[in-house]
């Protein structure tokens, strides 16, 4: 369990979970007229969205370039 | 409701669309991350150019999700459905069979990629073609992107009058058609031969796809004959019983084309070794691995499963009603923008009737097909196990993008951003609007992917449109429906079904670049047809 949310799939099932909980609390303040719960509820939603074109075009492309210079640094004390 | 129409306000409503259809064409970025921006652009000039509150965006959000999980119970349940098949090693006894029955290679591609689609569309719709259809025709050789691009083209024309015309009726309903009456019926034939024209276009561009001239003049005589029973046979349905007038010449259709396979013209293999859309490599791979004892009557089984339930629970008075009696839908207040565009508040939105819902004809397929498969030894030990967890691994990419792409089109909607846009084509055009028509349809269904909910947001207005310009409503009804029809072919959640069962998740942007000249212009066709026919 703990691996698949390593996972591409598993990092977007949580943005998916992230954001029906963000609906449920939209709903819940829709029902109330509690306005800061729209605006967590809304708040989690977008973040939840965002983070995906944000891992992707961010968080990815450093991860894999640490890395890659770390894959250099070994290989080179090896030599 | 006071919004201005004018160039910024419409700008602005368009912004989104042609952000989204840049980030995925252009910059090849996903349709996950293309909507996200999409969403953000949404809010952003919904506030501050439509004078949404935050009220009425969360309110279209929520509503944007829960229409996102109900798509996202097909894609699941068509995506279980095809880990079922894969797990048994059922599409490659598929492709051995239709080699054998089909001996030619392009009436294969066309009974799997064409008729076998057009059938699913016929009873289920809702994007289990695109979903199901994909993994079939990589099961034969085809390669993933034209695996996904030719479902994709090939339901079209069925979206109208498929699914038991339910996007017919919302357009009939919202349209303000009367069931019966003369332009009722005008309306159902206009659209059902623009439909039958675009059927015939889809046989012909497979073909061409396929190889070129070369493939066209050898599927001449099988793409009319198959075309002429599902196009002509719905436009002569249509005047009787729009209901089932996409099933029925649909099921014929598949039945006729194993007997075109006996035709002097088609028994003896044929193939273009270097046909473009062809994966030669994987084919061969994968003769070694079929199930022992297994025959193409086995590996069709969850579909004929899928067929038989559809068809008694959605067909038969009673069951339909006991199953359709259940229903799960929530409640949403009124909600207006300070140009005082309304939303309506409305006591169940988007009631959902699990147990008549293709989600689970489609999920009791596949639980069939595992107990199936799993007794007669083709499903191993720990199959069951593998089939669940890569079903819900390969959904959840897809969710993100539907959510996405949905919650925008809720937002457009509900802050009167979808109205601008349309309102803006036909303030300027005058007459010359008609040709846009079905463009109007086309945009609801690529924001919706589904054609009812392209007629139900543009229905009345079309209707409105075609009544101050004094030109026939039926035509314009019709232009509507079949512009809504053609973007499915387009849609990105459409998109993204099938290159999540096809394993090619990311590369919507290459598939919409390839499928939307094909669709702009059967839109154009469409347009400049209903045009001529008005200025008469």
């Amino acid at each position: 369990m703990q691996s698949f949310f390593k996972t591409q799939a598993g990092h977007l099932t949580l943005a998916f979970i992230v954001i029906v909980i963000g609906a449920c609390l939209i709903r819940a303040g829709l029902a109330s007229g509690a306005k800061p719960l729209l605006d967590v509820g809304v708040a989690a939603v977008v973040v939840a969205l965002c983070a995906v074109p944000f891992r992707t075009f961010v968080i990815k492309p450093i991860a894999d370039k640490q890395s890659a210079g770390s894959n250099s640094h070994s290989k080179n004390n090896k030599e | 409701m006071h919004i201005p129409v004018n160039f910024l306000t419409w700008a602005m409503a368009f912004l989104p669309i042609v952000v989204l259809i840049f980030l995925m064409v252009k910059c090849h970025w996903g349709a996950a991350e293309a909507s996200a921006v999409g969403v953000v652009i949404t809010v952003i000039t919904g506030f501050v150019f439509y004078r949404a509150n935050i009220s009425l965006v969360a309110s279209e959000m929520a509503k944007g999700v829960w229409d996102a999980v109900i798509i996202l119970l097909i894609i699941w349940a068509a995506i279980l459905l095809y880990h079922v098949g894969d797990e048994a090693g059922a599409y490659g006894v598929i492709r051995d069979g239709m080699q054998r029955l089909l001996p030619n290679e392009l009436l294969q591609i066309l009974a799997m990629g064409w008729v076998f689609e057009s059938f699913l569309q016929g009873i289920t719709g809702f994007g289990v073609p695109v979903a199901v259809g994909a993994p079939l025709l990589i099961g034969i050789g085809v390669g993933p992107v034209w695996a996904v691009i030719m479902p994709l083209i090939c339901q079209a024309w069925g979206n109208t009058f498929g699914t038991l015309a339910a996007a017919w009726d919302a357009l009939a309903n919202f349209g303000g058609l009367t069931v019966g009456s003369a332009m009722y019926w005008k309306a159902a034939s206009w659209a059902s031969l623009f439909l039958w024209l675009w059927d015939i276009a889809t046989g012909f561009i497979i073909c061409w796809f396929y190889g070129k001239g070369k493939a066209v003049r050898k599927g001449f005589k099988a793409v009319m004959i198959l075309s002429t029973i599902q196009g002509g046979g719905e436009f002569l349905l249509s005047q009787v019983n729009t209901t089932l007038c996409c099933f029925f010449p649909s099921l014929i259709a598949l039945v006729v084309i194993f007997l075109l396979g006996r035709m002097k013209d088609y028994r003896e293999p044929w193939r273009i070794d270097d046909s473009p859309i062809m994966n030669r490599k994987a084919a061969k791979t994968e003769n070694a691995a079929l199930p022992e004892g297994m025959t193409l009557v086995h590996a069709f089984i969850p579909y004929v499963f899928l067929s038989a339930v559809t068809l008694i629970v959605l067909l038969v008075p009673p069951i339909h009603k006991a199953a359709s009696a259940f229903t799960i839908g929530l409640s949403f207040p009124k909600e207006v923008t300070g140009y005082g565009y309304t939303t309506a508040a409305v006591p169940s939105y988007s009631a959902f009737a699990p147990l008549s819902h293709a989600s689970f004809f489609l999920f009791l397929s596949a639980v069939v097909g595992l107990v199936y498969y799993k007794r007669r030894g083709w499903i191993k030990s720990g199959g069951t196990g593998r089939v669940f967890s890569g079903s819900i691994a390969m959904t959840m990419p897809s969710g993100i993008a539907v959510v996405g792409l949905v919650i925008m089109s809720k937002i457009m909607g509900g802050t009167g951003q979808t109205i601008v846009l349309a309102e803006g084509i036909s303030g300027v055009l005058g007459k010359a609007y008609v040709a846009l028509a079905p463009f109007v349809g086309l945009l609801g269904t690529f924001m919706t992917a589904s054609n009812m909910s392209s007629n139900i947001l543009f229905g009345n207005f079309q209707m409105a449109s075609a009544k101050l310009l004094h030109v026939s409503p039926a035509i314009v009804l019709a232009a509507q429906t079949a512009g809504a029809s053609i973007g499915a072919a387009i849609s990105p959640s459409k998109i993204i079904l099938g290159t999540t069962t096809a394993g090619i998740l990311g590369k919507e942007g290459e598939v919409l670049k390839k499928v939307m000249g094909v669709a702009i212009t059967a839109a154009v066709v469409v347009g400049v047809i209903s045009l001529i026919v008005v200025l008469i």
